[in-house]
């Protein structure tokens, strides 16, 4: 059907700017191009999840990644710096050996394992064809359900910003690291 | 709420009609007809939308040159209209000058990224009846999360061009970007509410029957009054448009993350901002206006339903212009303390009163006038409330010396 | 397009995680590393939500949600450590953590 080959092209030019992405965001050594490969890397997974049927999910992970977290890590690359053209590489060669050695090892275990197991080769189910249906259900369920668990949600992200604010916040009159980069006025 | 059916007139569905019958032609080959339809409901967006803009400069341009008592283009073409040809023309062949100390991928890439987010963002709007490009249930969250891909790339902008005007207004801009999407999502929120569902499509669809069809739009609710208000400000904000352009306007610093663009990559600048000027008229249109709801004359509409759409969305662009000729330009500071002092709290009440709102509309003719009032004397005096507590507690009287 | 092929993809982001964490010396790539981990896992949970024999169970994607919630306020406190550790020690390298008393 030309549907289920073209979403298979699809998912496959998804994955591989993901995994592209990814590892321009571990290899860079300028921080501001590894956050942003960071951040379009982990947006296109949001697409993925789109591809794979929840729009929610991938509108929640595009919405978090590049509204929330995307501005954390560039303000905080931003002030976290010496010089503006770094100072080279600070890892030595044995470093990258070893980090080599053991996730391309752990990949081949994983690669083997998924392979090897029968269950993993079926195809796709049908979408589920009111998809409204998902997002009432989560509706009802977060009333219903998982009530609680989203209490204790919000009280852990509440005491999560208030501990990174203060955390974060200048001690002393002169030891604001980012006292030359005010934002606003 | 009202559910009415209207019976539409044959200029409602015409494009949708012309689609169906030329997929159907290609009936036979199955991958031709599924690359046709990508393309049929891609590239009208394309097109369409960056034809509006290039008249929307001509009308800013006439239209702040009549409020500032003088004429405009006139020359090129009828009545100047051909103006947006000439200065694309001009745009185009400028020199490209990028800076050598810049960053050079990411000095390019930057104005690429900008123009990226409108356009996803257009194909959510539904722009007529069974015309939606991309229908989702989740279209509003999808809404502002692409809409937040702008703000990294202009801060990459400003990044990228090693200036420190350019920095300083690159972390301006995110300093206001994400002040002001607060009250954006909470006033968009409040509309969902009585349609029950995230689907822009349904927003549009709880806001037809009524009288005329036009009494059961949310904008004569006192919560959707309120929320198209502050869904307007805030929406200007997030777009640096008049009266919240710090980062682009000329006499501040220098320009902002503009700085060091010449030639065409400023040129899509400012296409980005446009477009994004039409992603929230629509969004505006489609949560409290109506969408494309229109008058009815017993069971036929007037006009289309398409041309609802963008009769309103282009008189909310022609209201941002009139704006920018009028309003003074904010200070960073009364800028923040605009979103985070007053916006804010009024959001969080203006969706209160939604809920009230809501509850009591189920219920028959008398509890919804009680709902009705109710939440508008809530939203009205925490109005009242909060410009007593920020903008006239310390205002001390002004006293005018004439010499 | 099988479950096998999701996760690999899903091993594959996981095993660049670590290889980040394991190999990089600075410590906000370490935690850009972790971040890519922890969405390796998402990406995992949601294909087997997908293809599971329960196309309407909610609780994969509370799972997902719950989880995402959580990772989100985790790289908020990362990064404030890691700028209060930039102004104590002035470098972000993880070599120059080297004396326990602040």
């Amino acid at each position: 059907m030309p549907e289920l080959s073209v979403q298979l092209l699809i998912f496959m030019f998804l994955g591989t700017v993901v995994l592209a992405c990814a590892i321009y965001a571990v290899i860079l050594v300028d921080l501001i191009r590894a956050g942003y490969a960071l951040i379009f890397s982990l947006a296109t997974l949001g697409g993925i999840y789109i591809v794979l049927g929840n729009d929610f999910l991938g509108a929640v992970q595009i919405l978090l990644y590049t509204g929330a977290i995307a501005v954390l890590v560039l303000f905080v690359v931003m002030l976290t710096r010496k010089s503006v053209d770094g100072m080279g590489r600070a890892e030595k060669k044995q470093d990258w050996i070893w980090g080599g050695v053991l996730s391309g090892g752990l990949f081949l275990l994983l690669f083997i394992g998924i392979n090897k197991h029968k269950d993993f080769a079926s195809g796709l189910p049908p979408i589920v064809p009111q998809s409204d249906l998902t997002l009432q259900a989560f509706g009802m369920a977060f009333t219903e359900e998982y009530f609680v668990p989203l209490q204790i949600m919000g009280v852990l992200l509440t005491a999560a910003f208030i501990g990174a604010a203060l955390i974060a916040r200048p001690e002393k009159k002169g030891d604001e690291s980012g006292k030359d980069m005010g934002a606003g006025s | 709420m009202f559910f009415g059916n209207v019976k539409f007139d044959s200029g409602d569905q015409i494009f949708v009609w012309a689609y169906h019958w030329f997929l159907s032609l290609f009936a036979a080959v199955p991958w031709l007809q599924f690359a046709l339809a990508v393309l049929l409901m891609t590239v009208p967006v394309l097109l369409l939308f960056p034809t509006l803009m290039g008249l929307t400069t001509w009308a800013e341009r006439r239209v702040l040159a009549r409020i500032q008592n003088r004429m405009g283009p006139n020359r090129v073409g009828p009545f100047g209209l051909l103006q947006f040809i000439a200065d694309g023309i001009k745009m185009l062949i400028k020199e490209d000058i990028i800076p050598r100390a810049a960053d050079k991928f990411l000095h390019t890439l930057a104005p690429i990224l900008i123009v990226i987010p409108p356009f996803l963002v257009l194909t959510l709007l539904p722009v007529g009846r069974n015309m939606t490009v991309v229908v989702s249930d989740v279209g509003l969250i999808l809404f502002f999360a692409l809409s937040g891909f702008g703000t990294l790339a202009i801060f990459l902008a400003g990044w990228s061009s090693r200036n420190k005007f350019s920095v300083i207004g690159g972390m301006r801009v995110v300093a206001q970007t994400i002040s002001y999407e607060l009250p954006l999502i909470l006033a968009a929120l409040s509309a969902v509410f009585v349609a029950g569902s995230l689907s822009m499509v349904s927003i549009v669809e709880s806001q037809g029957g009524g009288f005329l069809n036009i009494l059961s739009w949310n904008v004569w609710t006192p919560w959707g009054f309120a929320g198209f208000v502050i869904f307007f400000i805030a929406g200007l904000a997030e777009i640096n448009r008049c009266p919240f352009d710090i980062p682009e306007a000329e006499s501040e610093i220098v320009a902002g993350h503009l700085t060091e663009y010449s030639g065409f990559k400023y040129a899509l600048f400012f296409v980005a901002e446009y477009l994004s000027a039409f992603a929230i008229a629509g969004l505006a249109t489609t949560l409290f206006l109506g969408g494309w709801n229109g008058p009815v004359i017993g069971e036929v509409q007037i006009l289309p339903s398409w041309f609802w759409f963008l009769i309103k969305m282009y008189a909310l662009v022609v209201v941002m212009i009139w704006i920018r000729g009028t309003l003074p330009r904010l200070r960073s500071d009364q800028l923040m303390s605009l979103a985070w002092k007053f916006l804010l709290p009024l959001t969080i009440v203006n969706l209160i009163g939604s809920a009230i709102y809501t509850l009591t509309a189920q219920a028959g003719p008398w509890m919804w006038v009680a709902g009705w009032l109710i939440s508008a004397v809530l939203i009205g005096t925490t109005y009242r409330v909060l410009v007593q507590i920020v903008y006239t507690k310390d205002a001390k009287k002004r006293e005018y010396r004439y010499a | 397009m099988t479950l096998g092929f999701i996760l690999i993809i899903s091993a594959a982001l996981f095993c660049i995680g670590l290889f980040g964490v394991l190999s990089r010396r600075n410590m906000i790539v370490i935690l850009f590393s972790i971040e890519l981990m922890f969405n390796a896992a998402h990406l995992n949970l949601i294909a087997f939500w997908r293809f599971g024999e329960n196309p309407l169970a909610i609780s994969g994607l509370m799972f997902v949600l719950f989880s995402l919630a959580i990772s989100g306020a985790e790289a908020a406190i990362g990064l404030a450590l890691i700028l209060r550790l930039y102004r104590h020690y002035k470098s972000v390298e993880t070599q120059s953590i080297t004396e326990l008393k602040g």
